[in-house]
């Protein structure tokens, strides 16, 4: 007990005795108090108040802002607009792969524009001539040309769209055609066949031999009662020559023709003489390389 | 309402001494501690924040404790070696001198060998006269954790101390 008193006691002394030492005991500063607040006060009168500049508002990003809504747009525009055009020459035929793996075969003489980076939003080509198409299942597929345009989800079929003619030829799936000028429309199921008639309207052939219909397909001619005209400027499609004299078959008679020939084994002077026989009143000569005139003899 | 420049200098005034002692014995360097609590100061000043008298005197000190502790990082200091604790005398009388010249360096030795938070502690009670829930509140511990800190540094001291 007495012990612990002096203990006790003693830690009392010695913390009194530190306490009177912590009195007189002073950190030795180098700056006093005032010479920091001094030191300091000049850096506060320079702060001005912080100006805060949003991201958006610093020129740089407005910049790059409107170059990158630029570069997309004009991406887009890029994708959208860029068209590849493939043609053919007389007497050429061509097979175009499409990005989807569709395809269109182009006869002699026809041309057909598409948008390959636009394809997956829209399969949409112009086309002029005579092509037929295997369209891969998918969105809709659209054919444009200066008569009609041609709609299918996935098919095939043959168009024929030259000056103002304009014949779609179904083989399988569904095919809806439409006129360009007017409303008319029709819908061809396989083995029909939809002709644009001269004063409007759509014709629909059933029953059709598509073989006989696009006969190019297998290197053939057919004409079932094809006006001679028709005939003519396919031959001139076909072998890159030009027929004069066209003029002399717009008489009364109604010259037409029904036939079928192997393009590669037959000659256009073949050609001619075989129509030139078949209506008797008419011949031909050949003015020079490859241009031919028509005469009728009186 | 942002800090104004009125409010700064008494903040200042009220609080740059016990900040700068605070890291001071935390450290044992004097300029260090007075180099980062002016800083600490002029970092309050930037940030332009709202001023709550008792929040912005805890952020005071906590910013002079991270301060502080990447200092640390960053020099490496060894304190208990390279800076130990020191302190001026004044007001002594002639004949008091000697004893507590003597007293002084056993104070700053034991003090040197006291663990940092104890230290802490103990110096912001004794040195500059802060009661407990004040030291609590400055650095954001519970008044059971200062007065366990007080405890253990008096033991400690008094073991130093005790005269034979």
């Amino acid at each position: 007990m007495k012990d612990e008193a002096n203990d006790s006691k003693q830690t009392n002394d010695i913390l009194a005795k530190l306490d009177r030492l912590n009195d007189r005991l002073e950190v030795p500063y180098s700056r006093s108090k005032a010479d920091v607040w001094a030191a300091m006060e000049t850096q506060l009168e320079t702060k001005a108040p912080a100006k805060t500049i949003k991201l958006i508002h610093r020129p740089m990003f407005r910049l790059a802002m409107a170059a990158s809504v630029l570069l997309v747009v004009g991406l887009i525009g890029l994708m959208r607009f860029y068209a590849v055009e493939v043609s053919t020459i007389p007497g050429q035929q061509l097979v175009v792969d499409l990005p989807d793996g569709s395809t269109a075969q182009l006869n002699a003489v026809s041309v057909v524009t598409y948008h390959p980076y636009w394809w997956r939003f829209s399969r949409i080509l112009d086309f002029e001539g005579e092509a037929f198409f295997e369209v891969e299942n998918g969105n809709r597929f659209s054919v444009h040309s200066s008569n009609g345009s041609t709609t299918v989800l996935g098919t095939s079929f043959n168009i024929y769209s030259r000056d103002e003619n304009y014949r779609v030829a179904c083989l399988t799936g569904t095919v809806r055609v439409n006129e360009n000028k007017g409303d008319s429309l029709a819908i061809l199921t396989p083995n029909e066949k939809a002709e644009l008639k001269k004063s409007g309207g759509f014709e629909v052939i059933k029953d059709i031999n598509f073989k006989d219909e696009a006969a190019w397909v297998d290197d053939e001619f057919y004409f079932y009662n094809r006006p001679l005209k028709d005939v003519l400027r396919e031959v001139e499609v076909q072998y890159g020559v030009v027929i004069k004299g066209k003029d002399v078959i717009d008489g009364e008679r109604i010259y037409q023709m029904t036939g079928r020939l192997i393009r590669s084994e037959t000659s256009v002077e073949d050609i001619l003489q075989i129509i030139c026989r078949t209506f008797g009143e008419l011949n031909f000569r050949q003015a020079k390389d490859k241009e031919y005139v028509i005469l009728k003899e009186e | 309402m942002t800090l104004t420049k009125h409010e700064f200098k008494t903040l200042f005034d009220q609080h740059f001494d016990a900040i700068r002692n605070y890291i001071y014995y935390r450290s044992g360097d004097s300029d260090l501690a007075t180099d980062l609590a002016q800083d600490v100061f002029l970092r309050l000043w930037e940030k332009q924040q709202d001023y709550h008298p008792k929040a912005t005197v805890g952020l005071l000190y906590k910013m002079a404790g991270d301060e502080f502790i990447s200092q640390y990082r960053r020099q490496k200091l060894d304190l208990n070696y390279k800076n130990s604790l020191a302190f001026e005398m004044e007001d002594v009388s002639p004949e008091e001198e000697l004893e507590y010249k003597e007293l002084q360096q056993r104070y700053e030795k034991a003090l040197a060998g006291l663990p940092e938070k104890q230290r802490v502690v103990f110096l912001m009670s004794r040195m500059d006269g802060l009661k407990y829930h004040e030291i609590a509140d400055r650095l954001n511990i519970s008044v059971k954790a200062v007065e366990k800190r007080m405890k253990n540094a008096l033991d400690d001291l008094k073991s130093k101390f005790k005269v034979r």
